[in-house]
């Protein structure tokens, strides 16, 4: 009673801000599925972590439904019929998104924009078609306040890609979050519109085309913090390792790899495992939801995902040294990363049709409370090597992951004069097998904390507990004292 | 044994040429332009150890006569440089062009190319020719040469000849005026700049625009004319003076208004494309 008394009387949040907490406190009323002693230990531990799913799962947490299959038949449920020009198809994706389930409840995938439109950008004049993709972008920010959000691009070009580019480098909004996805074909001049803007907002990634589509046997979007999933599918749920805090107190790294690792792996994967379960079977969200029957997502394209954490402090507790400072660190940093992957694909996956009844493999990227545990398999804020040897490494350890994995690289301010000395060393990243990499600049008023972005301005609002359209302004503003995010370092001016 | 005094290497850099660069500062200059950023790249260590006492990381010591400097404990305060009574640096290397050569073929797949710059990178040009060969051949990637222009002329052709070109510093063009800002005439440095033309290897010229030396309409006319004169396609660089990291007392800054009254006479000479500012990609 008090929780929710609590709930109402909170003056900093608005009404829908509250009904979400409502419902979360109710479905937290209910127990873990799935947790025995064991699990139960390492969640108390923060070794293990559901990541704010809610302890009853009844819809998925990743949803990528299949917009093109949208606009191509229309949608019963919504009403709607396949969309005859740009004015339509923007209503219908607008519609659509209100409908898309997820933890925050709004939409984490929004589709492969570019695609969707480009069709229909020639039924109206360039001018009318670029106000109303800048209309749609605004609204998107104000109505789906939410940084998961996210909006995919490329690798084909388009002249709706380049006008979002364009639109959202003047528009300066955390929200959409924006992937590029790059491949051989991808014009110089298209990514050089997309240096441009990331260096101005921090967006979009730059996604590795051909790798990831090698990873997945078929279309795969970004969605969410830069997960890499099916499109007409997604991921039922995450569950994440905190690799820092398992390897406390280990007394080597062989006991740490030959059982300390596969246990908890293996608790991990159980706790998965009973998560996808009641929200398939008991929950049943596969049979209630429009969605799947009308096509746009699919059981089979589902799987789910097991996230791990903290490498860079892993190494350190378990006395292998530093991260880019030290070869033996770096070799034991790759030994741990890809053993994890060995371990987590080995686990049973219910429900995991979607990538081939494995489990997703994801590099996670961190959430507001971690104090001193590094996002996924980065290197500590401040400790990172010279740029190149730090994409290098990055690029080896992101190998491991299908499922999603991203770098950050903040660059002086002087690159912005100077994109095609940017896309060179993107370039670089991308041949060296890096699979996501997100930019910016130094000084830029967007801010990437861990995969998504937020202003430094609505930061400071929320850190006078103003009230805020975007919950994840909230979640930002901890985040990056916590991370201690701004001391990243800037590159291009180095030794 | 080839080798070269080196100040330092920035990798990667966006302002020393096209894309992304590795700069090397080679150590030592022949001119002394009051209105150096870097001075601490005049001259070679002397091992005087004025330095030492103030180095708060204690990363310098003196030992036989010869100063040691130790990266691993250095903070990069430049309190070392301040304390240098002669333009120096106690951090700079010597390099072999080998282990040059062995981190250019690592960082390739991130570069464009490579500049080098100095100080005066020309008083090391043997080093520069066969680094720049090397480099070339083993890793594809193009050599600039930034450099003031004073330099015997059968340097300059071997270096026009060794790299893809030189960003060119014109400091001014009145004699007088050059030596009082320099300490060294621009007789052979203009010759210098015409014959690399007539080789086709001038990339970009350069100027900063000094209050009370280089800021006057018949200056910037001038330079404007010599630039025209050495072809129809050469881009100018001007650049206004800052006083980050200068030594000499009394230098202002320009005037915004102007400045951009000299960017005027500027592009009345040569055309508004080919005058470039801070923030304008230029070389080719």
């Amino acid at each position: 009673m008090q929780a929710v008394l609590d709930i109402l009387r909170d003056p900093s949040l608005e009404p829908a801000q509250k009904r979400q907490r409502l419902a979360s406190s109710a479905e937290d009323s209910l127990p873990r599925p799935g947790v025995g002693t064991r699990a139960q230990g390492l969640l108390e531990r923060g070794v293990l972590c559901d990541l704010f799913e809610g302890h009853a799962p009844y819809r998925p947490r990743y949803v990528l439904p299949d917009y093109a299959r949208l606009m191509e038949r229309g949608s019963e449920f919504l009403n709607l019929t396949p969309p005859k020009d740009l004015f339509e198809a923007l209503n219908a994706l607008q519609i659509a998104y209100r409908f898309v389930p997820s933890i925050t409840g709004y939409p984490v995938y929004l589709g492969a924009i570019d695609e969707l439109l480009e069709p229909h950008w020639d039924s109206v004049d360039e001018a009318t078609a670029t106000r109303l993709l800048e209309m749609f972008l605004i609204q998107i920010d104000r109505t789906l306040p939410d940084a998961f959000v996210h909006m995919n691009l490329g690798p084909r070009d388009s002249r709706v890609g380049r006008a979002v580019l364009r639109l959202e480098r003047r528009l300066q909004k955390a929200i959409p979050n924006l992937s590029l996805k790059v491949d051989a074909a991808t014009p110089e001049s298209l990514l050089l519109e997309a240096i441009e803007t990331a260096l101005v907002t921090g967006k979009p990634y730059f996604v590795n085309d051909p790798i990831l589509q090698a990873e997945w046997d078929r279309p795969y979007g970004i969605a969410s913090c830069y997960n890499t999933l099916p499109i007409g599918g997604g991921s039922h749920t995450l569950v994440r390792l905190n690799l820092a805090r398992l390897a406390e107190g280990c007394p080597d790294a062989d006991t740490f790899l030959k059982e300390r690792l596969p246990e908890a792996v293996a608790v991990m994967g159980e706790l998965i495992q009973a998560r996808t379960r009641f929200l398939v079977e008991e929950a049943r969200f596969f049979e209630g939801s429009f969605l799947v029957r009308e096509g746009l997502i699919a059981l089979e394209n589902f799987t789910s995902m097991a996230g791990v954490l903290g490498l860079h402090e892993c190494v350190e507790n378990l006395g292998g040294g530093c991260m880019g400072r030290d070869d033996s660190a770096d070799a034991l940093a790759e030994r741990i990363t890809f053993k994890a992957r060995e371990l987590v694909k080995a686990q049973p996956a219910l429900h995991c049709q979607g990538s081939g009844g494995r489990l997703g493999f994801h590099a996670q990227s961190g959430i507001t409370d971690d104090v001193g545990t590094t996002a996924g398999v980065r290197f500590q804020i401040g400790k990172e090597p010279h740029l190149f040897e730090q994409i290098r490494l990055q690029a080896r350890l992101q190998g491991a992951f299908d499922a999603g994995v991203s770098e950050i690289v903040l660059f002086d301010p002087t690159a912005r004069r100077n994109p095609e000395g940017v896309l060179r060393i993107v370039r670089g990243a991308l041949e060296a097998g890096m699979r996501i990499l997100a930019l910016g600049s130094a000084d830029s008023e967007l801010v990437r904390i861990s995969g998504y972005l937020a202003k430094r301005s609505d930061m400071e609002k929320a850190r006078l507990d103003a009230s805020l359209r975007e919950e994840t302004v909230r979640l930002a503003e901890a985040s990056a004292r916590n991370a201690r995010i701004g001391e990243r370092p800037s590159r291009g001016l180095e030794r | 044994m080839n080798t070269a005094t080196i100040h330092r290497i920035l990798s990667p850099s966006f302002v020393d040429g096209p894309g992304s660069r590795m700069a090397i500062f080679l150590q030592g200059c022949n001119l002394r332009c009051l209105f150096c950023h870097n001075p601490e790249t005049w001259t070679l260590c002397s091992s005087c150890g004025a330095c030492v006492a103030g180095c708060p990381g204690g990363a310098l010591e003196l030992a036989e006569g010869r100063l040691h400097h130790d990266p691993a404990r250095c903070r990069e305060c430049d309190a070392c440089l301040q304390a240098c009574p002669r333009g120096s640096s106690p951090r700079c290397q010597v390099w072999e062009v080998d282990r040059l050569l062995g981190r250019v073929r690592r960082e390739a797949p991130f570069l464009d190319g490579i500049t080098f710059s100095g100080g005066e990178c020309s008083l090391q040009a043997e080093f520069i020719l066969e680094a720049a060969r090397r480099i070339q051949a083993e890793t594809g990637l193009g050599v600039l040469a930034d450099t003031n222009g004073e330099m015997e002329p059968g340097t300059l052709e071997a270096l026009a000849a060794a790299t893809e070109g030189f960003l060119f510093d014109v400091k001014a063009w009145d004699p007088a005026l050059h030596q009082r800002l320099t300490g060294c005439g621009n007789a052979r440095i203009l010759d210098n700049l015409r014959r690399a033309a007539r080789l086709g290897r001038v990339r970009e010229v350069r100027t900063v625009v000094v209050p009370g030396f280089t800021d006057s309409e018949e200056e910037i006319g001038a330079i404007g004319r010599l630039v025209s004169s050495l072809g129809p396609d050469i881009p100018w660089r001007l650049s206004p003076f800052r006083r980050q990291g200068v030594r000499t007392q009394g230098l202002s800054e320009p005037d915004p208004a102007r400045f951009q009254a000299l960017v005027q006479v500027a592009r009345a000479e040569l055309g508004a494309s080919r005058v470039l500012l801070r923030g304008d990609q230029g070389f080719r």
